[in-house]
């Protein structure tokens, strides 16, 4: 019996140590999310006892909710957009960063702060400015002899400013991009121009299949990300998603519906499904990676 | 042997003298947020919490008032949270749902949720033991303010929808500033008129839809009651149908396109009042709740004038057969039912209506001031445009019918359904019998 007194004292006192984290993790991140997935068979309001409704909401947003198909719709246009041509921004950044010139970190750093901006309600409302009536945008297109129109407020428009938003804030995967580019091994270039390979061929054939996995991981992300995004949104059309929910993400209408209008059970049903989408499509990402991602190590 | 035994002995004794520290250490970590605790339950002094929205003169007023009150009621402090209207009523209605709200508070949204859940203090008893004294009140306006004939809130201030009028736009134009009793007709004549005679990206008048103005529902609202209408029946349905939503958004869809107001792209640019038409030099008249009088007029270098909401009476566009304007005011003051301190909170509440002192300091920051004493008291000190204001607000009291019937609980949403309709129509994604139909329809999920 002494002998499992020891390693339970010792055990004990390792526990104690995470408790703080573990208390962290069941108060304030498993719990809400079971949570949560009960309340969206509800008609939770935030204020009463919620009733079960059993499959309701998410049968309403199925079949009747047309704001909810077009939240989705728009969120979807958003991912497929925003986060390719993000990644392809930040890469070509990368490219020209990783080049041997004066004052590079310089460079680098200022690349990198709108990133640090790009989140932000400042920016956002920059945003509205630069693409408002009389904005810079349409001052540019005037000069060019365009008519002059407000991007933000025109329904056909307003989604592509915020893809704009997204796309100028290349900062991270453009960091993670950098230190793909460091690792790839100089004598591979070295060869190929050696083979008489140019420098798109050069990328073509070297860069990009050795940067597969810094890719993948970046578009993964990005995915994630964009899926999630709600600041600019909130921002941009003042908490409304318009013009005519033209910019209506998912979470916006989620947080419309939850804070805005009380029906809590009924965004936490729209929550669940956003796990779901964001889980298939990553799963998807997952799966194709075998085609296109390679790994170094792998072939050995 | 001895020595054996001595490792034996005092290894384990090692061990659970680390082990002792490890578990001092770690259960100190842990009782970390008990002496928080124990201040907490001994703190039994007043500390109250107030919320509002606002622009900056109407919170630099108020948290004059929050210091007077905290100068004679020493020891006791009232927080104030405060900013634009945009995501207040998100953060309030988590604050209630977590049971964490202000004592004292204005509500932009769903307040017959709150009350319908029971969140917020019902004042007639205060007002029956002369805690809270209405005497010099309005009587009319309360009774629009009470739900289900009880009385939860008073208004801050007395305010309603409303047009400004930019008086230099008028005048350059040549057309004649209009009078407290015009129609629609007017209206649409003055619009067209000035839109005519203004340079190129001047309209006559801001969209209906303005996004911060009216949220497009009040107005309708008073086309209704010059009907003889309520918006919504007792039960909470749609109180109209088809035949008046469709005349209502045909006049507009009209006006739109004889350019008498902007097109929706020029409309959509609005991002709270600090942007809309008016201010951004786009039109001559704008609708929205007249609390804003003097914020508006601190934004215009043209002197504005407020105006009415038209009415029906004598239009041919959009006739009716009574006034339908009244004084829906927007400015209500609310008293959390979870209060901890009922008293000073009815308190408060009593000063904001009837204390000398704290009306030459709110002067019209809110609207008129409930009382008409304290309305006479601050008259002299306020500025020509709150004084249109107080015109505009005697005006539609002296003419309002008693019609009324509270919104049910999702009122608010057939408000933004209302927005989103105008701009379906405005952005030409749905012509004016499409958007009725989609209205109908989905008012009756949403009110389901």
């Amino acid at each position: 019996m002494a002998r499992f007194r020891r390693p339970l004292g010792e055990n004990t006192a390792g526990y104690l140590f995470l408790l703080p984290w573990f208390i962290g993790l069941t108060v304030f991140l498993a719990g809400p999310t079971l949570v949560s997935l009960g309340l969206s068979f509800t008609d939770y309001n935030l204020l009463d006892v919620p009733n079960w409704v059993g499959v309701r909401n998410y049968e309403r947003l199925f079949t009747q909710d047309r704001r909810y198909h077009n939240a989705l719709m728009v969120t979807l246009t958003y991912v497929m957009f925003a986060a390719p041509l993000n990644l392809a921004f930040a890469l070509a950044l990368a490219m020209a960063l990783n080049a041997r010139i004066k004052g590079l970190g310089a460079y680098r750093a200022v690349y990198y702060i709108p990133s640090l901006l790009g989140g932000s309600v400042a920016v956002s409302i920059l945003w509205r400015q630069i693409f408002g009536l009389g904005g810079i945008v349409s001052q540019i297109l005037g000069f060019f002899g365009f008519e002059g129109s407000s991007w933000v407020s025109s329904p056909s428009q307003a989604l592509w400013t915020l893809i704009i938003l997204h796309v100028w804030q290349f900062g991270s995967p453009m960091v993670i991009f950098l230190a793909g580019l460091k690792q790839v091994p100089a004598e591979l270039y070295e060869a190929a121009s050696i083979d008489g390979a140019g420098p798109w061929r050069q990328f073509r054939v070297i860069t990009v299949p050795m940067l597969t996995p810094v890719i993948f991981f970046n578009l993964v992300l990005q995915i994630i990300n964009s899926f999630q995004a709600f600041t600019p949104a909130f921002i941009v059309s003042g908490g409304t998603g318009g013009p005519l929910d033209s910019t209506l993400f998912y979470t916006l209408y989620l947080y419309l519906q939850g804070f805005g209008n009380f029906r809590m059970g009924y965004a936490a049903a729209m929550g669940w499904i956003l796990l779901v989408i964001i889980g298939a499509v990553t799963a998807l990402a997952f799966f194709s990676s075998r085609y296109w991602v390679h790994y170094e190590d792998a072939g050995r | 042997m001895a020595a054996g035994n001595d490792t034996r002995i005092t290894e384990p004794t090692a061990a659970a003298g680390r082990r002792g520290v490890l578990l001092g250490a770690a259960s100190l970590l842990a009782g970390a947020a008990l002496p928080f605790r124990r201040a907490r339950a001994q703190d039994a002094k007043v500390n109250m919490r107030i919320s509002w929205w606002g622009s900056d003169d109407r919170h630099q007023r108020t948290l004059k008032m929050i210091k007077l009150w905290e100068s004679r009621n020493p020891g006791a402090t009232m927080a104030a949270q405060y900013g634009g209207l945009i995501g207040y009523q998100d953060k309030l209605s988590t604050e209630f749902a977590g049971r964490n709200a202000p004592d004292v508070m204005q509500i932009a949204d769903n307040r017959e949720s709150l009350i319908a859940s029971g969140r917020l203090m019902l004042l007639d008893p205060y007002i029956a033991s002369g805690q809270l004294n209405l005497a010099d009140a309005n009587k009319s306006v309360l009774e629009t303010v009470k739900v289900g004939g009880k009385l939860y809130s008073i208004p801050w201030g007395l305010a309603g929808g409303c047009f400004f009028f930019d008086t230099k736009v008028f005048a350059d134009t040549g057309v004649e500033l209009p009078g407290l009793g015009w129609n629609w007709d007017d209206f649409a004549a003055a619009a067209r008129k000035i839109s005519k005679a203004a340079p190129k990206g001047m309209y006559g008048s801001a969209d209906i839809w303005a996004p911060a103005g009216t949220r497009a529902f009040y107005p309708f609202e008073f086309f209704l009651r010059g009907r003889g209408k309520t918006a919504f029946t007792e039960a909470g349905k749609l109180n109209f149908g088809a035949n008046e939503l469709t005349e209502w958004l045909s006049f507009w869809d009209g006006l739109r396109r004889e350019g008498a107001v902007p097109p929706a792209e020029v409309t959509a640019l609005e991002n709270g009042y600090e942007t809309s038409p008016i201010i951004a030099g786009r039109s001559a008249m704008y609708p929205i709740n007249s609390s804003i009088a003097s914020s508006l007029q601190g934004l215009s270098k043209n002197k504005l004038v407020v105006g009415t909401i038209p009415s029906g009476l004598g239009s041919k566009a959009l006739p009716a057969t009574q006034y339908g304007a009244f004084i829906n005011t927007s400015m209500q003051v609310y008293v959390n039912a979870a209060t901890k301190f009922p008293k000073q909170s009815i308190e408060f509440v009593n000063m904001i209506t009837n204390d000398p002192e704290f009306a030459k300091i709110q002067l019209m920051s809110r609207g008129v001031s409930l009382s008409s004493k304290m309305a006479a008291l601050v008259t002299p000190d306020i500025a020509p445009i709150e004084q249109s204001m107080v015109q505009m607000v005697q005006y539609v009291q002296e003419h309002a019918t008693p019609l009324y019937v509270p919104w049910p609980k999702a009122g608010s949403q057939i408000q933004d359904l209302m927005q989103r309709t105008h701009q379906q129509v405005a952005f030409g994604q749905a012509s004016v019998a499409q958007a009725v139909t989609r209205f109908i329809d989905e008012a009756g999920q949403i009110m389901e």
